[in-house]
């Protein structure tokens, strides 16, 4: 029986192994390693990848990418929270039509969604159109590559990775504990403050991992709405990789966003358990 | 005139197509006990969220002392509720979960503190403070809703089955308390089972259910001694049910005897129903008592023993008695004529039928007896039966028959005279009375 059970287990062991310990391997490895001028791997134990990541140069593109993600993540809960609890409180049938349409957009690419933000966002694209129609602006803004397109291509893209958690658990929420509370003489916004939202609390905390973990390290976005103007941890990993051939840079790089990543997971995952008293 | 803490008046609710509650009229006074008892599905669990506000009733109203409070919103309804599954919150501890509607009412910490504790104190939970929901007993969870409850102040708490996921022993237990609880703090209780021992050991008054109607409001030693009709006397306690007719004041004709019973008030030779009591039965020796028969089963029930006798008619009585006896041997039973209680007959319990005897067709009711309620719901068939005695009511033919298919005695009022000697094909239910001679499917 046990034998079984580990054959069973074999799938997943080798496809964690293969896609996810080995290459975090070789990145831990080569952000170690020293660089010929050519670009090639010398395996010489230094620190001067890391050394060179705290310049104030590349540090001020980890703080343009640590706002950008906690500005993005804060609108997507922000936006997402009260879709999650229209949505969780419709009848059955209208949230699951609602929820079908909220993902149906995810099944489209990616890319081809944020090539659309591109289309609206240009300069003759359908916002500054509309703008101009209605008379309230004379000349065309520049909304695309800039931050707040970036932002909003953020909070677009990642928002049901926000909705999605917050909605299982609202949808999932006992209507005894409301209907108790109400008992009790809390009005409805008194039972949201005390009850409704504590007790979504875990599906806050994942919405926002969820959300922050991608933003962070996202290069797609910032590359296609920023265009080139704004440099985020992704677009300078992708670089190091890509053009700049310094694979020891671009890993340490990686390493670091990695260890970021690793500590929020576990703060988050801490609270996620005692979160739920955190708001009382 | 006197004052009324809730009232129900007129209040009926409806379900998409269903009728929860039709034409309720309810008058709780202080301090009473009142039980809500039926089994599930008959309404009992939505009025009391029509009265915690929880749900807003189609048409009828809702008084408070005398207010109308039909549109007031929960939280600003002077009333308390236990819920069926305590919905304490999971997020709170069990200081937190009791103080929550005292917080909510901004009261000053050291109040709160102090009432907490004399709440915990008297449900028996001293110490626990900083628990875990999650980590108490099924039993001290239920103590901990009470509190929550019991700590506002309330003026009527709303029980709706608090005691449904304990225990046997500790739902004795528990009941007990509760009602000490309710007459020591002198509050309204207005509680919901569907255990019908539970409502009569705790209740002042208990108001029996059925498909969303009241069917009898009484006090607990009247529901039990006093039926009001077959549903009642079948859900409170094991009962013995027959037909009969009722002759005069105090004198009913039941299986061929006049028997003598303390009821009165109805029609000259109204066709009715008894009800006498198993524990009021006596087991004598063959040739005395009201009725004789051979015992069909014993069994021990711990207090008592269980005996089922077949009478002549072929009746099945129930007899719980202290004493054992022999399957198969004959017996008397007697009873005293105190132990007959008559009610009015549930026009749910007759079926159309057609009775075929000797090649004629007699159209006719079919009266059921025992264990009813699976006839009434299977709809239709047919029974070969055996005429066993025959007397007349209000110018009907009665005759009481046995069906050995089912073993069973059921009663047939029609307006042709049966002939006791032949044996009868029963045709019952839907399609019954369909035109004579028609094949019945």
């Amino acid at each position: 029986m046990d034998k079984k059970k580990r054959l069973l287990a074999l799938p997943y062991i080798a496809w964690t192994v293969a896609f996810s310990i080995i290459p975090l391997i070789i990145i831990f490895v080569y952000s170690f390693c020293e660089r010929t001028p050519y670009g090639d791997i010398v395996f010489k134990f230094t620190y001067d990848n890391y050394v060179k990541f705290f310049q104030p140069i590349y540090l001020k593109v980890l703080w343009r990418s640590i706002v950008l993600a906690v500005a993005s993540t804060a609108g997507c809960l922000l936006i997402g929270y009260p879709m999650a609890w229209i949505i969780a409180r419709a009848k059955e049938k209208a949230r699951n039509f609602m929820v079908m349409l909220f993902v149906l957009p995810l099944w489209t690419n990616f890319l081809l969604r944020t090539y659309a933000w591109m289309g609206l966002l240009r300069e003759n694209g359908f916002f500054n159109q509309v703008l101009m129609s209605l008379r309230l602006i004379d000349e065309p803004l520049k909304l695309l590559y800039t931050e707040g397109a970036v932002f909003v291509g953020m909070v677009y893209n990642f928002l049901p990775f926000m909705v999605l958690p917050i909605y299982s658990v609202l949808v999932k929420m006992d209507q005894g504990h409301i209907d108790a509370a109400n008992d009790l003489g809390a009005d409805p916004r008194q039972t949201f403050i005390k009850v409704v939202l504590p007790l979504s609390f875990p599906g806050i905390v994942s919405g926002i991992i969820m959300v922050f973990m991608p933003a962070l390290s996202t290069f797609i976005i910032s590359d296609l709405l920023g265009g080139g103007q704004t440099m985020l941890l992704g677009n300078l990993i992708q670089n190091q990789f890509l053009s700049a051939r310094n694979w020891q840079f671009g890993s340490a790089i990686s390493s670091v966003m990695i260890v970021m990543v690793l500590i929020i997971t576990l703060v988050s995952s801490k609270y996620r358990s005692e979160g739920s008293e955190m708001l009382w | 005139m006197e004052r009324y803490i809730l009232e129900l008046k007129d209040v009926s609710m409806k379900f998409e197509d269903a009728e929860a509650l039709s034409g309720i009229n309810l008058k709780i006074k202080h301090k009473e006990f009142v039980t809500l008892l039926g089994p599930s599905g008959c309404g009992k669990s939505t009025m009391l969220r029509i009265l915690g506000g929880f749900l807003y009733p189609t048409s009828g109203k809702v008084l408070f002392d005398g207010t109308d409070i039909t549109d007031v919103p929960p939280y600003q309804r002077k009333l308390n509720t236990v819920f069926q599954k305590y919905a304490l919150f999971p997020h709170l501890n069990i200081f937190d979960n009791i103080a929550f509607g005292l917080k909510i009412k901004k009261l000053p910490n050291d109040e709160i503190k102090q009432k907490v504790k004399a709440m915990l104190k008297l449900v028996n939970l001293e110490g626990y403070e900083r628990r875990r929901v999650q980590f108490l007993s099924g039993g001290q969870q239920q103590r901990v809703a009470i509190a929550r409850a019991l700590v506002n102040e309330p003026e009527v708490l709303l029980l709706d089955e608090p005691l449904g996921a304990l225990d046997l022993q500790l739902r004795k237990d528990m009941q007990l308390e509760l009602k000490r609880m309710q007459q020591r703090l002198g509050i309204t209780f207005l509680y919901v089972t569907h255990d019908q021992e539970e409502a009569l050991t705790m209740s002042d008054r208990i108001i029996v259910m059925k498909d969303g109607v009241i069917q009898q409001d009484d006090t607990p030693i009247k529901i039990y001694n006093e039926p009001i009709n077959h549903y009642v006397a079948d859900f409170i306690g094991e009962a013995n049910m027959l037909y009969g007719v009722m002759r005069e004041d105090y004198k009913v004709e039941c299986e061929g005897l006049i028997w003598k019973c303390p009821d009165k008030g109805f029609e000259k030779d109204e066709f009715i129903e008894l009800v006498i009591r198993p524990e009021d039965l006596e087991m004598v020796p063959e040739g005395q008592g009201k009725a004789q028969g051979i015992v069909e089963s014993v069994v021990f029930k711990g207090v008592h023993y269980e005996i089922v006798v077949r009478d002549d008619t072929g009746y099945d009585w129930i007899v719980q008695n202290t004493k054992n006896a022999q399957i198969g041997s004959r017996m008397g039973i007697d009873f005293s004529d105190d132990a007959i209680q008559i009610m009015r007959v549930s026009p749910e319990y007759r079926l159309p039928a057609v009775i075929e005897q000797a090649g004629r067709s007699i159209r006719g009711e079919l009266w059921i007896t025992q264990d009813s309620e699976d006839y009434v719901k299977s709809g239709s068939g047919s029974l070969n039966a055996v005429p066993k005695l025959h007397t007349e009511s209000q110018g009907k033919n009665i005759t009481t028959v046995f069906s050995e298919d089912i073993r069973r005695t059921w009663v047939l009022r029609t307006d042709e005279y049966i002939n006791l000697s032949d044996r009868l094909v029963i045709r019952y239910g839907a399609g019954a009375d369909s035109p004579d001679g028609q094949e019945v499917s």
